[in-house]
């Protein structure tokens, strides 16, 4: 086994799984994700991995089946995309509820309708107040990293919460990097087999698991318990964080920072299409112009606190959402203005929306954001939303409807 | 940073050919990144893959708009608006087109391109030596991985770690190796590719207002009908299959099992090939029971 390879963002979460050392893969294929679970089962099959690999009817049983094998004391690993995640919604937060600590990779395609199949991260932002921890990654060594981090985060006994791992399709799902495959003795180190302490469901040690409250205060009680369980959560990812740099070499923080220090003007922004910004960054920055990025990684829990000492005193900072709420506009800018507001020095925020179905964002729309930037700084209203399209884009829109039989205005 | 865009059809290889450069520039040393782009995957169809070399760490994803070279599968591309495989190329970019036409005959394709266009008939070179198309994916990622100036030990080893997760035969790699020897030889006789001047920062682009509009325009609905036999995907065939009736029994598998309904019935009830809609995928030559299908290369 070669210690570095070629390997695409898909294969690199199958790898993660497979040296996680997983016991139970329940499994329904969909765009972009199907890799995944194609490469366990065939691994699976030839006996590579010792894991029990089963094909289920929809992602509704799919992640049932996960909840319920982690309720019995396994480890468990599944994945999914858009569609596939909403059609599962509803376990989300039963399983949650359970305080089962699985791991479910996202492969971030854009929701219907229109169907499409190229990423923005409405399917995985739908899931942020399910109770599953949330982190996103940009490339494909971050995805494998992050799957053994987030088995160890959720079996920690201060968070035992399932874990959502989200990655582009198509920008990584289908894209291959240079990818440091830890050994297997390695990982064993760092995440030894998961040894439940509390009490799981056993044939002959009887229980009932997710009873029913019948009014809300102990209602709220459960809640109020994923809630800080949550918040630990921002702890012990640091402490883990430390623990993988120290064995791995890499170092992996609540949000990453990117030629920030001295930054005028910041762009916030997360997933894949972050290389992209932080190429931005570097050729400004070879112009004279002082810009830093930064990229959100764990999104639940949300790490406030971390996102306005990053962002504090800055002249301007521009939040690119991958997503739109229709309505209101970018997911990640309220919960960033929130994140900000009474601090001192909070800096003009502009909300840009861009690269909905995976439509690129050029440098001809970044140079556009940062001269947004430059105006806000100077004092003017550019808060938006403000809906990144080019001019050629919209020509280009209005042909096609033009050849679906519309009459289009000029 | 060379950045190096592939244009095929499905079926013809072209993530391979991206993932054979690929691997053989990692073995060189470089920092390396592929990927294909492809919409719901459909045989024939027009598809991209992207292949970056680098020697630091690689700051760009998804599609190349401006490729240091183009490597074009087939030359029925060029007239494509679905594909557009010359788009982002100047005076200093490489085209490679796998061709039977001589480059200047596909230099009046695109009279605008004023680069570099280099040509030859790869699927030739193919089917001499291991006899399956499925080999062009081979013969173009190592011409591509020539052109970029990596030696014919990394080529190679580029195409052994491809060939490493296929089925094939020790026969069949060995084939694929003679033919990436030939590829790789015939490919040196051209100056290697250097990457283009970095393009200088850009200005701020033109943005679009997006305004309201009412929801006859705003649903996605088509209104036109009938327009999809307007595309015709005749020209996705490699090869076409060719009755002869006399060893035809009127069986009528061809025409039940044809999965574009490109065979209909004649007077007589004997099938006949639609060659403006068959794909070439020659279903009907392997189904038919009595092997009145022959298959013929398109010469076009």
């Amino acid at each position: 086994m070669k210690h570095r390879q070629l390997l695409t963002g898909n294969a690199a979460a199958a790898w993660g799984a497979r040296l996680a050392d997983v016991d139970y893969i329940p499994a329904f294929p969909i765009t972009p994700q199907t890799e995944i679970i194609e490469l366990l089962a065939q691994w699976a099959a030839d006996g590579t991995i010792p894991a029990r690999f089963v094909t289920m009817d929809s992602e509704h049983s799919m992640f049932t089946a996960a909840g319920a094998a982690a309720a019995t004391g396994a480890r468990v690993f599944t994945a999914t995309s858009s569609q596939g995640l909403l059609y599962g919604f509803e376990v989300l937060y039963t399983i949650a509820g359970w305080r089962v600590p699985l791991v479910v990779v996202n492969v971030s395609r854009a929701l219907a309708s229109p169907i499409t199949l190229e990423a923005d991260h409405n399917d995985i932002l739908s899931a942020r107040d399910s109770g599953f921890l949330q982190i996103h990654t940009e490339t494909c060594q971050e995805i494998l990293d992050t799957i053994l981090m987030a088995y160890r985060l959720a079996e920690d006994q201060r968070v035992m919460l399932p874990v959502l791992v989200n990655l582009d399709g198509f920008t990584l799902s289908f894209t291959r990097e240079p990818v440091d495959l830890p050994t297997a003795a390695a990982v064993a180190e760092f995440l030894p087999p998961y040894q439940p302490p509390h009490a799981f469901i056993r044939g002959d040690a009887p229980m009932a698991q997710g009873a029913a409250v019948l009014g809300g205060a102990a209602y709220s009680y459960f809640r109020y318990q994923q809630h800080l369980a949550q918040e630990n959560a921002l702890t012990v990812h640091q402490e883990i964080a430390a623990e993988f740099a120290a064995r791995f070499g890499r170092h992996y923080g609540l949000v990453e920072p990117f030629q920030l220090d001295d930054a005028e003007y910041v762009l916030v922004m997360s997933n894949a299409f972050a290389t992209k910004g932080k190429a931005m960054v570097e050729r400004w920055r070879a112009c004279g112009v002082k810009v830093g990025l930064l990229r959100l990684r764990v999104l639940r829990p949300f790490p406030a606190a971390a996102i306005a000492a990053a962002l504090t005193g800055r002249k301007a900072v521009a939040v690119i959402d991958q997503n739109l709420a229709p309505g209101l506009g970018g997911i990640t800018y309220q919960e960033i203005a929130a994140a900000l507001y009474g601090s001192h020095a909070c800096p003009p925020l502009v909300n840009v929306v861009g690269g909905l179905g995976g439509k690129d964002i050029s440098e001809g729309e970044f140079a556009a954001v940062l001269v947004a930037l430059q105006q806000a700084a100077a004092g003017e209203q550019v808060l938006g939303p403000w809906l990144l399209y080019t001019k050629p884009e919209q020509e280009r829109m209005r042909t096609l409807l033009k050849i679906a039989g519309k009459e289009v205005l000029a | 940073m060379l950045r190096i865009r592939f244009h095929g059809r499905g079926g013809q290889g072209m993530k391979t050919a991206s993932r054979i450069l690929g691997s053989a520039a990692f073995h060189a040393g470089f920092f390396v990144q592929d990927s294909p782009v492809y919409g719901a995957e459909r045989r024939g169809a027009p598809m991209i893959a992207f292949t970056r070399i680098d020697r630091a760490q690689i700051r760009e994803r998804g599609a190349i708009a401006r490729p240091d070279l183009v490597i074009v599968a087939d030359d029925t591309l060029l007239a494509d608006p679905a594909a557009q495989p010359l788009s982002g190329c100047e005076v200093d970019s490489t085209v490679l087109i796998n061709s039977t036409r001589d480059e200047a005959t596909l230099r009046r394709e695109d009279p605008a391109y004023t680069g570099r266009l280099l040509a030859a008939d790869f699927t030739a070179v193919v089917l001499q030596t291991t006899q399956t198309l499925a080999s062009l994916s081979t013969a173009l990622g190592v011409a591509a991985a020539g052109l970029v100036g990596l030696t014919a030990e990394d080529a190679l080893a580029g195409l052994d770690d491809e060939l490493a997760a296929t089925h094939l035969t020790a026969a069949q790699r060995e084939a694929n190796r003679q033919l990436a020897q030939r590829v790789y030889t015939q490919v040196s006789r051209w100056t290697p590719v250097r990457a283009r001047a970095e393009a200088p920062i850009l200005h701020a682009a033109p943005l679009a207002q997006v305004t309201f509009d009412p929801p006859r325009l705003a649903v996605p609905s088509v209104y036109a009908v009938g327009n999809s036999p307007k595309r015709r995907t005749g020209n996705w065939r490699q090869f076409r299959p060719v009755l002869h009736a006399d060893l035809c029994t009127r069986c009528w598998i061809c025409f039940v099992r044809c999965p574009e309904a490109a065979i209909s019935l004649d007077a007589q009830d004997y099938p006949v090939v639609d060659y403006d809609e068959c794909k070439g995928c020659l279903l009907c030559v392997h189904e038919c029971p009595t092997h009145a299908f022959t298959v013929e290369k398109e010469m076009r």
